[in-house]
């Protein structure tokens, strides 16, 4: 009723709209055509103007203007036309007799125009008397056919709008009485007159007024379009834009518009005569609907009221039977379908009674089983809880209660919630997780031990038991019923006997790692000897492995033997329970300490035995070589004692014998005679200096050497001591092989040793030399006494003789021990190279069995190069002359204080001479003055030199000094001699070295 | 892990169509750039980047700069001016300005002739001049059951991507308070979208003349939406104008030529207007519906009125006018830079134009001489 006309009222709508639209479209399309004609006409005329001749001359004569005035005459719809200077814009010529040069009305309105305009330009003005304009411009060009940079003149064409706008702007009648017609310019200024006021109830000017609707921004925009607005009234408009190109740069807006409400009245008016229809059609049909609708339901609503009945109670209501067909149907069938109702409902009754019986019966048998249940958790201290997991509900006895501190289980409000925040924060998941597990049914039983809090805050170990009573239909669990047990008491001895245990791992670790930790052998014997345990130590000592030392006794390992000990001490140790120390030999030679201690019980019986067993071979070999070097050292010490002395006695020997030597003539026999006895001294010095060199008292000179150059230079003299049935070889396995050492020093060594190596094969034999580069560790040299560990060089000298047995190799090397016979060797030899080897800071081993040869080893240190060696250079100087110098000597050897005097005095020098430093002092005070320099004995009784020298120095601190002594240098400690080692001479000093020494210092 | 996959499916997507309308809108077209090469229409054209041969983009089936075109094609004195300096002119017809856009800037073609809208957006990405002006002329929203703009809401609108007419469209929607996501936009070809309104698959097309005219002449249930103004314009690129000015200049001389010519009488209009027809159909395969008497009352109306000196108009490049509005639009779809609307106003340079004005007997633009058989 309604859809009809709604519909039949849209499609009249929508065809109005379509048809304003299409009228509007049409008077808006013949306005923009009229007016854009108008414009056309307008610019090709004012062309026409623009390109006369006259006019193009802009001559400031009056052609010019007559033609303008004709032109006006003919266009007379323009109040003026002017000839323009294009850059001030001033009036050259004008048809309506203003003077030319000054300014137009529109002046302002075309001032900013530029002068070389390239085609027209339209601008609008309003003049004074409020007449709008439009000023039509053109370039005006010089005559020909040619552009130039700027233009002569510009044409100016008034245009009165006015007139122009009439017919656009007038109204047909199918705009109706609110149709309107709008011009604005390119700015949305607008051109005309509107038809009505502003919404603000202000009336707009022309050329005062810019429009703000949608309508002017495209008319602006040069869109031609149809649209719904708002207007400048605020009211709902129908409007068509159409834009106007007036000239290439500038253009018009027309808009034309009508009220919505007058374009839409008719189909308005149709539209409410449709409505008042349509709602008068409906309420008729409402009310025939009505009256229908209650002539059915009247029977319907007496059997809803029967039916009530019914439900109320009244099983023996009837509907009643009223006559019309359709409705008696319905009605029997709801009295039969009452009286079913009537009969079942008595057969319940009976049946209820009946079950009501049974219940009770089963109630009461139920109770009793309850009281029995409780009875028996109370006795048993077990908590019972009860949970329901549609309702959330815990239902709990009072043992669970009483358990956490509770009186009774009304005391303790249990829920799930409340369960599982009284359980331990480091037990909420687990318990939580077995909690779930169960219910899921992912474990069979639920038996988890947890702690809760307690009334008092304390935590309660609890095991707790469950099991599911009861499903629902989806197989989910319903009701869970489970048992508290109160574990607290149990939790807390576990801990302890944890503790105990830990405890107990600790110490036993730390004992274990002790004992492992332990170089020395550790084993425990069981009663009857068998060893029960063992640690690394033992495994390494005895090369066999825990599992297979176990079980064996000690012997069958120290001694190879399983036949037992003979008088074994641990025996011993284990009947006495004393504690037992003894040194064994194994059966690989070596040497142990072994302490026994027995393990007692608490009875103080014997249980087991401890064994410690520390291998003192090592140290022992140490203690043996240690024996011997400082027996070689006291052997050393006298040896150098003798020696020194010795070499005082010579130096006045050779000393006197070389001045006796000089003084006689060439062919005396008394020359002769003093050679002799200097060639005897020095055979003596050269025993002393053995000596000294045994005793490491010798002066050394060291460089850096190349061993096997040495050796090799050394073989070709030594070739000729060694017998030809001896085969000589040498093996070098690293060349070069750079040592620090004293090369006379070594060649003595090899002598040394070839003539023992030649003295021990009598009947032939073989000698090898070698020599290679090793690497010793600690070791080694810790043991030998021989440095630091590093590259070492390795020096052998092997013979195929007649051997040694350890007897004699244990005394090879000291003074005077000789194999040979009486005078056949002085036993020095070999003590010489010990000496040397030692000074060279290396060692010397010797390997021999008798009928096996022998093999001296010799370890010295590797040094990186070769530096070149001085050439020592002798002396061939003539002796040095004093020129009359005083020297005062201080010497305690009568002979050689004598004999330092005689040099001195024979060659040009004063003496003065005294026994000791003392006397040495009060000579120099007295002669002070005199004396140029001191020549003192280092070791003299009562004084020594250096004292001697440290107490003249007070009162002379310039005096020269020169010291002699008779042991090594190197000997010498600074704090005996604290002076430059280069003002300190080696006895036995010839007169030459000493003449030269002094000669030195006193020219120094 | 799911939420995240959707928001990243949802952020890609929505990344993928705002790269997509981007794509759409900057006027690279649905036809992907590097699917031009192979265009089935420009695959066996041949380009030079010797300075000497001038390529030159037209668009035939724009009515007005394709009869400019069919002129210049039989001018023999072009031919021989440019023979004259060791050079000469090709010819490469293009759909739309987008396409020749995309020859331009790979320096395949040289000068362009296209529409407001791409030759705005050429000189934003290329360095051009743009000497003169082709045409006034405008495109128009032609719907069926439409009446007004703003009905245009919610409606599917034919238009061909990257054009003017598709920037006009949205220049005058902007109006109504619509943008681009109020309507939906179906890209395609200019010569899809009257039979695309015609069976319903549009509720709307814009475009530019002559399709407008043909569509309403074809349908008489089509109407005007809304007609707004669209200018065509020359441009060359600044390289080939540095390297041989001489035959830039030769070639605005000929398009001089052809205006003075079309305007000396009807019947050379009528002439050129066949020529037009020939060429378009030539390029598309289709015979256009408009007649050669249309096309010459279009020419007046869009070409002749600006013949004298057809420079850009100065209104057009002020605010509210209309290069200065596709600019504005161009700049919110695409995000350029406001300051980049001085690199359109110094594009545009009216001293070739001026050069040429100033010496019409140098230049020979009151000399006619045209080849009356189908040109290249």
């Amino acid at each position: 009723m309604f859809g009809l006309p709604y519909s039949g009222y849209k499609g009249s709508w929508q065809i109005y709209k379509s048809e304003a639209f299409k009228n509007l479209n049409l008077i808006a399309e013949l306005k923009k055509h009229e007016l854009m004609h108008k414009f056309e006409q307008q610019i090709q005329t004012s062309r026409t103007i623009a390109s006369n001749k006259i006019i193009q001359r802009t001559s400031t004569d009056n052609k010019a203007e007559d033609l303008l005035k004709l032109f006006q005459n003919i266009f007379d719809e323009h109040p003026d036309i002017s000839l323009l200077d294009p850059d001030t814009k001033r009036i050259l010529a004008n048809s309506s007799g203003i003077k030319k040069g000054s300014d137009s009305e529109y002046f302002a309105s075309i001032k900013d125009i530029k002068p070389d305009i390239l085609h027209e330009e339209l601008v609008f003005y309003k003049s004074s008397s409020g007449t709008i304009y439009a000023i039509l411009l053109l370039p005006v060009n010089k005559p020909s056919d040619s552009w130039h940079k700027r233009t002569n003149a510009l044409l100016a064409v008034q245009i009165d709008l006015t007139q122009w706008f009439a017919s656009t702007l007038h109204t047909t009648p199918e705009m109706g009485s609110t149709g309107e017609v709008i011009i604005i310019d390119d700015k949305k200024v607008l051109l005309s007159a509107l038809k009505h006021k502003l919404s603000d109830g202000n009336t707009p000017n022309p050329m005062q007024y810019t429009a703000s609707t949608k309508s002017a921004d495209y008319a602006v925009m040069g869109v031609d379009n149809m649209l719904h607005e708002t207007d400048y009234r605020g009211v709902e408009v129908l409007a068509s834009v159409r834009y106007i190109q007036a000239t290439p740069g500038s253009g018009l807006g027309i808009i034309v518009k009508m009220d919505k409400s007058e374009v839409f009245e008719p189909i308005l008016e149709s539209f409410k005569y449709l409505t008042f229809i349509s709602l008068g059609l409906l309420a008729l049909l409402i009310a025939l609907a009505n009256a229908v609708s209650r002539w059915l339901s009247a029977p319907i609503e007496k059997l809803a009221d029967t039916a009530k009945k019914i439900s109320e109670g009244d099983l023996g209501a009837r509907a009643q039977i009223t006559g019309r067909q359709d409705v008696d149907v319905l009605a029997s069938a709801f009295n039969t379908m009452a009286e079913k109702l009537e009969e079942w409902n008595r057969e319940l009754e009976s049946e209820v009674e009946k079950r009501t019986l049974a219940l009770l019966d089963a109630t009461t048998k139920l109770n009793a089983s309850k009281e029995k249940l409780s009875i028996a958790l109370s006795a048993g201290h077990i908590g019972m809880y009860d949970i329901n997991f549609k309702t959330g509900t815990v239902d709990i006895n009072n043992e669970y209660a009483k358990m956490l501190g509770y009186q009774n289980a009304e005391d303790l409000h249990e829920s799930i919630n409340s369960w599982k925040e009284r359980l331990h924060p480091l037990d909420r998941d687990s318990s939580a997780e077995v909690f779930d597990a169960f219910i899921k049914g992912a474990i069979p039983e639920y038996a988890t031990e947890f702690r809760l809090r307690s009334k008092n805050g304390d935590w309660v170990w609890i095991l707790s038991t469950g099991k599911i009573i009861e499903y629902d239909e989806k197989g989910s669990p319903v009701r869970m019923l489970g048992t508290h047990l109160d574990i607290t008491d149990r939790k807390k001895n576990e801990q302890m006997l944890m503790d105990r245990e830990e405890k107990y791992r600790t110490l036993s670790t730390r004992f274990n790692t002790l004992l492992e930790a332990n170089p020395d052998v550790v084993i425990v014997l069981s009663p009857d000897m068998k060893i029960i345990w063992a640690n690394k130590a033992a495994e390494e000592t005895f090369d066999s492995s825990v599992n297979e030392i176990i079980g064996k006794t000690c012997c069958e390992f120290w001694y190879k033997s399983d036949s037992g000990c003979v008088d074994c001490q641990a025996k011993k140790c284990l009947s006495s329970g004393d504690l037992e120390d003894y040194t064994i030999e194994s059966h690989d030679k070596r040497t142990w300490d072994i302490r026994s201690v027995a393990i007692t019980d608490e009875a103080g019986k014997s249980s087991n035995i401890i064994i410690f067993g520390r291998d003192i071979t090592d140290n022992k070999k140490l203690e043996e070589q240690l024996l011997q070097a400082q027996k070689m050292e006291a052997v050393g010490q006298l040896a150098g004692g003798i020696a020194h002395d010795f070499n005082n006695i010579l130096t006045g020997i050779i000393g006197y014998a070389s001045l006796l030597q000089m003084k006689a003539s060439d062919n005396s026999s008394v020359k002769s005679d003093a050679a002799n006895i200097i060639h005897a001294a020095e055979r003596a010095a050269e025993m002393t200096k053995n000596l000294l060199t045994f005793s490491r008292k010798q002066i050394f000179n060291y460089y850096t050497i190349n061993l096997n150059e040495i050796i090799s230079r050394t073989m070709k003299i030594a070739g000729r001591l060694i017998r030809e049935d001896i085969e000589i070889k040498t093996e070098f396995k690293n060349d070069p092989l750079y040592i620090t050492a004293d090369e006379s020093q070594l060649q003595q060594v090899l002598m040394n040793l070839i003539t023992n190596a030649r003295d021990a094969m009598q009947h032939g034999g073989r000698l090898l030399i070698t020599t290679e580069i090793t690497e010793l560790d600690e070791e080694f040299v810790k043991l030998h006494n021989i440095g630091s560990q590093g590259s070492y060089v390795v020096w052998s000298v092997s013979d195929t003789g007649i051997g040694m047995d350890e007897e004699t190799k244990r005394k090879i090397f000291e003074p005077f021990f000789t194999t040979k016979e009486v005078g056949k060797g002085t036993g020095l030899g070999l003590s010489m190279v010990y000496g040397i080897i030692k000074q060279h800071k290396g060692h010397i081993t010797v390997y021999s069995s008798p009928g096996e040869g022998t093999t001296f080893r010799i370890y010295l240190s590797a040094a990186s190069k070769e530096k070149s060696a001085a050439a020592k250079s002798e002396d061939k100087h003539p002796m040095p002359f004093g020129k009359g110098e005083t020297i005062l000597v201080a010497e305690d050897d009568y002979a050689l204080r004598g004999m330092t005097e005689s040099l001195l005095t024979e060659f040009g020098y004063k003496a003065i001479v005294a026994e000791n430093g003392e006397e040495a002092i009060e000579l120099f005070i007295l002669n002070k003055d005199k004396i140029d320099a001191l020549l003192f004995d280092i070791t003299m009784p009562k004084m020594g030199g250096v004292q001697a020298y440290m107490e003249i120095k007070k009162t002379a601190p310039d005096i020269r000094f020169l010291f002699y002594t008779g042991y090594a240098k190197d000997l010498i400690s600074e704090k005996d001699y604290p002076f430059d080692i280069t003002k300190l001479i080696q006895k036995p000093v010839s007169p030459q070295e000493l003449l030269s020494k002094l000669r030195e210092i006193l020219d120094a | 892990m799911l939420l995240d996959q959707k928001h990243l499916t949802a952020k890609l997507i929505t990344g993928m169509a705002l790269v997509l309308s981007t794509f759409i809108i900057s006027g690279q077209s649905y036809a992907q750039e590097q699917d031009l090469y192979k265009h089935p229409k420009y695959s066996k054209y041949q380009f030079s980047k010797n300075p000497k041969i001038i390529d030159l983009a037209t668009q035939p089936a724009a009515v007005a700069s394709g009869i400019i075109v069919e002129l210049m094609k039989r001018d023999n004195i072009l031919a021989a001016d440019l023979k004259a300096i060791g050079s000469k002119i090709r010819f490469h017809n293009f759909l739309n300005g987008s396409h020749s856009n995309f020859f331009l800037t790979r320096g395949d073609v040289d000068a362009v002739i296209a529409g407001d809208a791409p030759t705005i957006e050429l000189a934003l990405r290329h360095p051009i001049f743009i000497p003169a002006l082709i045409k006034q002329g405008s495109s128009s929203i032609i719907s069926r059951d439409l009446m007004t703009v703003s009905d245009l809401k919610g409606k599917r609108i034919g238009v061909t991507p990257g054009t003017t007419s598709e920037f006009g469209l949205l220049i005058v929607m902007s109006i109504e308070g619509l943008s681009q996501k109020d309507v939906n936009i179906e890209p395609m070809e200019i010569t899809e979208l009257s039979s695309a309104l015609h069976r319903g698959a549009i509720d709307a097309f814009a475009a530019w003349e002559p399709t407008p005219s043909n569509a309403l002449m074809k349908h008489s249930n089509f109407r005007v939406l809304a007609k707004y103004p669209s200018l065509s314009m020359f441009a060359f690129s600044r390289q080939i104008v540095e390297k041989n000015r001489p035959a830039a200049l030769h070639i605005i001389a000929s398009y001089i030529r052809s205006l003075k010519w079309l305007r000396q009488n009807s019947s050379n209009l009528k002439i050129a207007a066949q020529w037009n027809i020939d060429g378009i159909k030539s390029f598309t395969g289709e015979q256009p519906k408009l007649n050669s008497d249309q096309i010459s009352k279009i020419v007046r109306s869009e070409i002749l009125p600006s013949a004298d000196a057809p420079f850009v108009p100065r209104r057009s490049l002020e605010k509210g006018g209309t290069l200065r509005m596709i600019f504005d639009h161009l700049i919110r779809k695409t995000g350029y830079e406001n300051s980049k609307w001085i690199t359109v106003q110094q594009s545009i340079d009216n001293t070739l134009l001026h050069t040429v004005l100033s010496n019409p007997k140098k230049y020979r633009i009151g000399t006619f001489d045209y080849t009356m058989e189908q040109g290249e």
